[in-house]
């Protein structure tokens, strides 16, 4: 099977995100900040529930693994902030 | 700019609050991020049987239009094409795309809605792959065909309706199918599942083959309707629906060429053989999540209900959140149609009008009521364990409330 494009913004793969849960991530600040998952344009907002579920099938967890949010919350022109 | 409620998010429920709101006599403005209000009902156009004679047709573009004409003769202020970027207690709306960078506002409304889940397999990055939601908006909203020849991956109620739309717009969509084995999670879709998926869609599947397959499963002649899963193609408005078929992979070098189709048991299990279908766009449905960044920036609990659709803000019958003058309406609450997100506006409304002195046109209990009738009168499901989540969820709340009160009986 070939190694998937996960987080489309920053060009991380399957076999990346992987191998940051054998380095010791448990959830998904633990991978972005390995490979700069969910960093993107987009926040995350595509790819961060595929890195969730993939956690959870490795690991089991019921709760949600997601990041709390923080502001600012969507795409934000710097001169507004 | 200063206002007695803020309201973000301009689709069905946030519409309905400000109408509802407006004519008790408070200020009122709605913050859109996309460029005209409407939000996903501009892309419904289907006919509801369970609805009226008279009112079977329901063409969101036109619901929408109503809508703003009354909200803006009552005075809203609707205000599209800006984002809503942060919010703060007692409550500061942040603005990005506007000459006025904040709204200063007596109560806060988050209607902001839902977004989809993506699915990824082989070649779902090709040019050509688009979502469900975006296939529904494209077709219905801008009337642009994202391709000649379509496959519909996900046999789910959306994208039963979405693959439905395409075909009436005259695009040709080639079949419907499971995706193959998650290459994620090694998560196998079952026909099984998919099947009592559908019989949550069956009042809307014309076809009535597909509606009896959708009733088996649904009643105890379940292991009848496995067994005819084994029979020929199942056809929605002449549209293929494979059952025993999943999409294994997207090809093509630039761009979308064709699909390859799996056979697969009963379990989903591939048996070997495949299939290649040439097509020239794919469109993908995972199911949508509630967004809810808005309610953790507001400091509101939020909470992990599957059933709802992931996680949503801690929530009481009323639509009241753990932090106060915060209110929430619509798909943030949990998956569900427009007509109850526009019943859940209009009682997040009369709970806001009611929270701020005023009088509203409907009393609470009504207002509720209104929305437990919404729901029974739903044409499609989209979360098959819905009412257990609202159930979950008036629960947890009534837990949270009497830890907040020391014991104290909660009166809603």
């Amino acid at each position: 099977m070939d190694d998937l494009i996960i987080c489309r913004c920053e060009g991380i793969r399957l076999s990346e995100i992987r191998a940051s849960l054998r380095e010791g991530a448990s959830a998904v600040p633990g991978v972005k900040k390995r490979n700069r998952v969910g960093m993107g344009y987009c926040q995350g907002r595509v790819c961060q529930r595929v890195v969730s579920e993939l956690i959870a099938s490795e690991t089991g967890a019921k709760e949600s693994l997601l990041q709390r949010a923080q502001s600012p919350v969507r795409p934000t022109l710097l001169k507004d902030i | 700019m200063n206002v007695d409620v803020a309201v973000i998010g301009c689709g069905p429920a946030g519409l309905t609050a400000s109408i509802e709101m407006a004519q008790s006599g408070l200020s009122v403005v709605i913050i859109d991020e996309y460029y005209r209000p409407g939000g996903r009902l501009l892309g419904q156009l289907y006919d509801d049987p369970k609805a009226p004679v008279h009112q079977r047709r329901w063409d969101g573009k036109k619901v929408t239009q109503e809508l703003v004409e009354q909200a803006i003769r009552l005075g809203v202020q609707i205000v599209c094409g800006v984002t809503a970027w942060s919010v703060a207690p007692r409550w500061k709306v942040e603005l990005s795309g506007s000459e006025v960078k904040s709204v200063q506002a007596k109560a806060l409304l988050l209607a902001t809605g839902a977004a989809e889940k993506a699915l990824p397999m082989s070649g779902w990055t090709l040019p050509g792959v688009v979502s469900v939601g975006a296939a529904q908006t494209f077709t219905n909203v801008h009337q642009v065909a994202i391709g000649k020849k379509v496959m519909v991956v996900g046999v789910d109620p959306l994208a039963l309706s979405v693959a439905m739309e395409m075909k009436h717009a005259g695009i040709q969509v080639v079949g419907i199918a499971l995706p193959s084995q998650s290459a994620v999670t090694g998560k196998l879709s079952s026909p099984e599942d998919a099947l009592s998926k559908l019989a949550e869609a069956a009042d809307l599947a014309p076809n009535p083959f597909l509606r009896m397959m959708g009733r088996l499963v649904a009643g105890s002649l379940r292991k009848v309707a496995i067994h005819a899963l084994s029979l020929p193609l199942l056809r929605l408005e002449g549209i293929p629906v494979y059952l025993r078929k999943a999409v294994a992979r997207i090809e093509g070098e630039h761009e979308v060429k064709a699909v390859t189709l799996q056979d697969v048991t009963v379990q989903g299990v591939p048996t070997g053989r495949e299939e290649r279908i040439e097509v020239d766009a794919v469109c993908l449905s995972a199911g949508l999540y509630p967004l809810v960044e808005l309610a953790q920036v507001a400091g509101c609990s939020v909470t992990h209900v599957p059933e709802l659709g992931g996680l949503v803000p801690l929530h009481g019958k009323d639509l009241s959140t753990t932090a106060d003058g915060l209110y929430v309406a619509g798909n943030i609450t949990g998956i569900e149609g427009a007509k109850v997100a526009m019943a859940q506006g209009k009682l997040a409304a009369v709970s806001i009008v009611q929270s701020l002195g005023k009088a509203p046109s409907m009393s609470k209990d009504d207002a509720m009521h209104a929305v437990e009738q919404a729901r029974d009168l739903s044409p499609i499901r989209f979360l098959p364990q819905i009412l257990e989540g609202r159930a979950i969820m008036d629960q947890l709340w009534q837990e949270a409330w009497r830890k907040k009160e020391g014991g104290q009986a909660w009166m809603i």
